[in-house]
This record gives structure tokens, sequence and C-alpha cells, in this order.
């Protein structure tokens, strides 16, 4: 493949979540441009154990989410990113998975912004509905595993001669030396977006979800029930109690391990406890069990038990540029100084691309093209 | 005379200052001869993650009051100053004059720790800052975790004992690893809440909020009693980061957010510049902004030995499967336990004498299995 043709772009992309890995994937695989692209993370595909990223935590499947109803550039991303994903399933790393979605009131009923994003959308007849529930919806959405699935993306990236660089960025200052001359940078550290100095944006926040990987045969559908109470929106309120579960199974592919199941799960808004409560995942269980009794059956093996921290942000996701200059300059002297040799002042471009909440996935190819079109603009 | 010593044992769930100092102390047995595993999802070069809490200690002996009230934690304390002042010529701890403001009266002859410290004296009213009534001044000892936790862990890799990173979620993890004749101990710290078989809810956070800083005016530690917030702590010259000082800093209890603050990081720094003006100075400059989770317990640290029958299978719900040969499994074993964390905003001024007593605690077990 000759790219000698085409203008070599040195590119930064800081984080390796599902939503960095996807950019990086886009970019690399752009026609146009050879950028030349350097991932720097703290967390990165194999860093299975780390609670300090959230993409290693999820589902992960597509599921309605209402910011899609209000917002164009939501919707288009999730639709955009739902086909590709459809697309995807003859690789194995996808799964189409019938749905269903139960709801105590016909509450569930008053959005349905997304029944022509999904496949196959249905509601179901009285008597396909069980007891308890007032309401269901049928469909067809995707699901992946998300260890299989960074790891996929982490590959394809290597073997397009994108680089890994371990490093714990605290400002934008520090990414100067690797940004070059042409000082493009993608910023997509999710929570550490409130952190990292320079963007400190305090409108990201955690939703606490824990969950349990379960192996168990014969679980066949994604089911996911909604309460009385609203499955909280993106309304900042403080919850509590029954608005702080969520309850779904999401059957996953797996080309090494295979018949798993992700059983949620709690959306606790604003909490950041990374430590496991096992009377929650008590709770979690019995209340997948009465969608799926089958889990309570011999032969369901407890894998394992995950906290994370979904990195959602008041006002929505951030996918936007912005023009920086480095080293920063601010009146609070609380900037770190990242050494005398700083250098020139020098304007670089950042693109933000943080904040998708429980929506990751979901929203990363459509966001990836976003983030490359907005790359382009400000080349 | 070593020849008929059998080796025993013994594997290390974490690698903190706690995990690394009772690894230390059993490498240097010499009664016991220790084979030792450290186990961790975080080891001493992992200083950038927030998942443990070693790296981001001042490090140095500061008043806290429980001391005063828990005869166990004060000789802990007392044996760990003594240790770490006689390591003062190695280099690796420094002494550290220090001065203590309060804001009402203070009688030497109050303080638990009076015989603790050295030095210990009557600062003079013009000595005493606004808006503090009185003060003490004594010396005492400071570490750089920069510096020492990896010392400990290259002394504990030259005495042959092996690191593995590992993020050990249930107790059954480690059943084959311990086995019926090896001893764990257990000091992994706000893991233990997390950690199926131990599960201890008494543990918590508390969030602690810093500055580092390059500030060559500062000379001494300065501590503020009042609100238990306020303190420069200077670390004397050391030779990978010289001239520099942590500035504190929060004591935010059951916070989890390891998120950085910057209006929390205003207060400190002007409560701190209030205390210190060189902090403004030209030459002073902020290195890093630091966000660490204390491990805390409710009552106070856990040292104890607790026999544990695995797998968990007959005693907890939702065990995660234990993937090893189904005959492994399936054999019911206990293992012996030496719980050692819970030890909050004082760890490394407690580890050598909690580490001497959880020796004890695994000894006295040596010594019984001999004797059977």
């Amino acid at each position: 493949m000759s790219s000698d043709s085409k203008t070599h772009v040195p590119l930064v992309i800081l984080g390796a979540g599902v939503i960095g890995l996807t950019i990086a994937y886009i970019a690399a695989c752009d026609s146009d441009v050879a950028f030349d692209i350097t991932i720097v993370a703290r967390d990165m595909p194999g860093d299975w154990h780390s609670q300090a990223w959230a993409s290693p935590y999820a589902g992960a499947s597509w599921s309605p989410h209402p910011l899609g109803a209000t917002d164009e550039r939501v919707r288009r991303w999730e639709q955009i990113t739902f086909d590709r994903l459809w697309e995807m399933a003859p690789s194995g790393l996808v799964k189409r998975s019938p749905s269903k979605i139960l709801g105590e009131t016909d509450g569930v009923l008053s959005t349905l912004w997304w029944k022509d994003l999904v496949r196959d959308f249905s509601l179901l007849s009285e008597s396909e509905i069980p007891t308890p529930y007032k309401v269901g919806i049928a469909f067809n959405t995707v699901t992946v595993n998300p260890l299989e699935y960074l790891s996929w993306l982490r590959s394809e990236l290597e073997s397009r001669g994108v680089v890994f660089r371990r490093q714990c960025i605290r400002s934008l200052d520090e990414v100067k030396p690797f940004v070059g001359k042409t000082g493009l940078l993608v910023n997509a550290t999710s929570l550490g977006s409130r952190s990292l100095i320079g963007v400190e944006d305090t409108a990201m926040y955690p939703i606490r979800g824990q969950s349990i990987v379960v192996e168990r045969t014969g679980l066949q559908e994604f089911v996911t029930v909604r309460y009385m109470f609203t499955i909280p929106d993106m309304s900042f309120h403080v919850g509590g109690g029954l608005s702080e579960q969520v309850t779904s199974i999401t059957p996953r592919p797996g080309l090494t391990q295979t018949n798993t199941a992700f059983l949620n799960g709690t959306h606790q808004i604003g909490n950041w406890d990374t430590s496991l409560d096992m009377s929650v995942a008590k709770g979690i269980f019995e209340r997948c069990s009465v969608l799926a009794p089958c889990l309570k059956d011999e032969g369901t093996k407890i894998l394992m038990h995950n906290v994370g921290l979904r990195p959602d942000r008041k006002g929505g996701p951030r996918v936007e540029a912005e023009r920086i200059s480095l080293p920063l300059i601010r009146s609070d002297g609380l900037t770190p100084n990242v050494g005398d040799d700083a250098g020139q002042q020098q304007d670089i471009t950042v693109i933000h691309a943080y904040g998708m909440g429980a929506a990751g996935y979901q929203r990363s190819w459509g966001v990836a093209i976003d983030v490359l079109s907005l790359l382009k603009e400000n080349m | 005379m070593s020849t008929t010593k059998t080796e025993q044992s013994l594997v290390v769930l974490g690698a903190g200052v706690l995990g690394l100092t009772i690894a230390y102390l059993a490498a240097l047995a010499d009664d016991v001869s220790f084979n030792i595993r450290v186990i961790a999802r975080d080891l001493p070069e992992d200083m950038d993650s927030q998942a443990w809490t070693s790296p981001y200690a001042g490090a140095n002996w500061s008043p806290m009051e429980l001391g005063g009230r828990d005869e166990r934690v004060r000789h802990w304390e007392e044996k760990t100053f003594n240790k770490l002042w006689d390591m003062i010529p190695t280099g690796l701890v420094k002494r550290l004059p220090t001065k203590l403001y309060t804001a009402r009266g203070i009688n030497i002859s109050d303080l638990w720790w009076k015989d603790l410290v050295q030095n210990i004296r009557m600062l003079s009213p013009s000595d005493v800052p606004e808006p503090f009534k009185a003060g003490v001044a004594f010396d005492t000892v400071s570490v750089n975790p920069t510096e020492y936790l990896p010392w400990l862990q290259s002394e504990l890799t030259s005495c042959g004992v092996t690191f593995e990173r590992r993020n050990v979620r249930s107790l059954d993890e480690l059943k084959s690893l311990v086995g019926p004749d090896g001893i764990l101990v257990n000091a992994s710290s706000l893991g233990s809440r997390s950690i199926i078989g131990v599960e201890d809810t008494k543990l918590y956070p508390i969030r602690g909020q810093t500055i580092l800083v390059h500030a060559p005016g500062l000379q001494e530690c300065l501590l503020v009693d009042s609100d238990r917030r306020s303190y420069i702590h200077h670390s004397p010259s050391w030779k990978s980061q010289p001239d520099t000082a942590i500035l504190g800093g929060t004591f935010q209890q059951r916070n989890w957010d390891t998120s950085l603050d910057m209006q929390i990081a205003r207060g400190i720094f002007d409560r701190c510049a209030a205390l210190a003006p060189c902090l403004k100075s030209a030459e002073s400059r902020i290195l890093k902004h630091n966000v660490g989770l204390r491990p805390a317990r409710e009552e106070g640290p856990r040292v104890e030995l607790e026999r544990i029958a695995l797998p968990l299978q007959s005693t907890h719900d939702l065990v995660p499967w234990n993937g090893s040969s189904a005959s492994n499994c399936d054999r019911e074993q206990a293992i012996l336990i030496v719980h050692a964390y819970g030890f909050g905003p004082a760890g490394y001024q407690r580890s050598w004498g909690a580490a001497e007593e959880v020796l004890e605690l695994v000894k006295a077990q040596v010594t019984l299995k001999q004797n059977i």
C-alpha cells in the first residue's frame, strides 16, 4: 500500500477506551490522509482489572437511551454505530441478538425514537407479555463482548502501525512534545477529563455500575425491564433505591468464552465507589432470575462480579474542536510546571470526544466519524 | 542448622507499604525460613495508579489520635518511629524538623506522643504565627514513597521474594497457591472490602488531595492541628526530588472520588501559603496535584489471625466459580490468614510495628504446626 502520495499527519489520541480506539481505527483507515497515530493512555486493552476506565465493564449491547430522542447528534451516532455493528456480525465479534423490553407500565412507550434504528421492531401482544408486566417490545439488537472487542480493536490498530504508549497524562502540557508541529490531539479520556489540567470538565460525573458475568446455557435474548420509576435520564437527580437499579440480561458473544451473559445492575449517579457490594450482587441476581429462572438452575457459574464507573456528562457528550494554547497559562497559579524547557507557545487543536456515559459502545462508530471530520476541518 | 528447617510458604496479598514491610521482616527472619510470594494488583512501579494508597503518602510520622487511646497502635507507632529513626544514616529516611501550630493552648505533658518523637519543645509565642495560639516543635521521621517502596521491593527481590501481578477477587483464587501448609497475609487495604471471603464493610476511604511543590525556601514540616486539613510536609532533599514538599490536604470521609478538584487545590494552596509565604515566590512551583484514598477502618486497623474454610461455597452465595481442576476445587481445606489492613492515614507510621506483630502471629502458627 503506497501512502507516499498522502500527507502524513501526526495524530495523538488520549485515551484507549472504546471511543479512543474507534477514533483511531477510523483515522487509520482513512483513504485521503495518512495519520501517524499514537494512542497515549493510562489504561489500555489488556488492563481488564483496572477500574480506572469503563470500557471493560460494559454489557455491551445497543439499548434505548433517552438522549437520542432529543439530541440529533446522538441519534445519528447511534444509527451509524448500530448499522456498522450489525454488518460486523459475520466476524463473530458482534452478535445480532433478539431483545425484549418489558415495562411495568406503558411509560416505556412514551418515547420510541429508536424504533427504526433497531431491526425487526414490534410490540408484543398481550398474550406474549409475561406477568406482571404490562407492555412488551421486541427487536433485534447488536451485542459485543467488551474484552474481545477491545482486544480486536487494539490488534487491528497495531497491525496498521498505530503506536500505544502507556502514560498517565495529568495535564495537556504533557502532550505538547507528542503532538509536534501539526498539533492535533483527540481527547477521549472520559472521566479523566474531569481531572486533566487544561480540560477540567466538572460536568463529568460517574454512574456506578455493578454487574455479574455468568456462564449459563439457554439464555437466548437480551431482556430488560423498565420499572414504574423512570430509568434515570439526563437530568441530574439524587437517586436512591429503586431508581438506581437496572435489570437486564445480555447474552454475550464469545470466541473464547462461550455461553456467557452479563447481568445488570446498578445505575448510581454520582457514585465513585469501586468496591464490591455483595448485597447489591444478590439483588441483581434475584431480579435477573425473575426474568430468566434458568439462572437459578444447576450449571450456572458465576464468573465475575464487576464494578465500573460509566463516564457521564451533564448536558450530554462533548464532541467538538477547541484551540488551546500550550503551555497552559492560568491566572490562579495552580498549573503544574512541566519544566523550564516547556518551549514556545503553541496552539494545538483538541478534538474532544468524551462523556458518553452508559452508551460508549453504541455511539462509538458514529462519534469516530464525526471526530474524523472535525480533524480534517482543523488540519 | 538451617538444613533442618523446612521452608514455610508465605503468600502476601498486597504490595503497599504494609505488605512489603511484612514480606521484608519475613525474608530477614532467621528462625523461620520463608518462601515468600507477593501477589498484588498494584506493584511499586504503579505510582500513577489510584487503586492503591502508598504512592500518595507524605510520608512521615505525624500525630494521630488513635495511638493515644489504643495501646496496640501506640506500640506499633513507637516501634516504627524508632526503626525509621535508626535508618536515617542510610539516607532512605530523613530527620524532619516539624512545627505544630494549635488553635488552642497546648501542654506537652498531655501529648501521648511526647516521648515517641525526638527533641520536643514548646514554641515561644513569637514563633507562633497568627491566628494560632500555641505550638510545639519536634523532630520526626520522613520517607519518600517514590524511593522507599522501590527500595523495599528491590530488597525483597534480592532475597528471592517473587512478585506476581494479579487481581485477586476471591480467597478461593488463592486456595491452591497457599495450600494446606501455607500462610496468607492479607494486606490488601481497601481491597478487603471487595475480596470475596473477606468483604470487610468496616473499611472506607478517606479522600486525600494534595499538591506536590518545588519549594526551596521551606525548611521544615508545618502542621496545623485545628482542622487537620492543612499541612506542609517538607520532603528534605531527596535525591530524586530535591527541595520538594507536599501541601495538604483533605480528609474527606467515605469519599471515593479520585478526580481532581481545582477549587480544593486552590484552598489547599492558599492555606499553606498563609503558613509559608515562600510558596508564592518565583522559585516555588507546582509539580503535581494528587488524589489518593486512605484505607480507613471503623474501630481501627485489623491485625489478626483467621482460619477460613475454602472453597467458600458453603458460607457464601454467588461465589465466583474457581476455574481450577475439579478435584482441587471440591476438596475442602482451611487456610490460615493473618489480616493486616485498615491503617488509614497511618500506614507508613505503623508499618514496622504492625509487621512485627504479623510475623509473631505467623511464627506462632509455624511453631504450632511443627509441634503437631
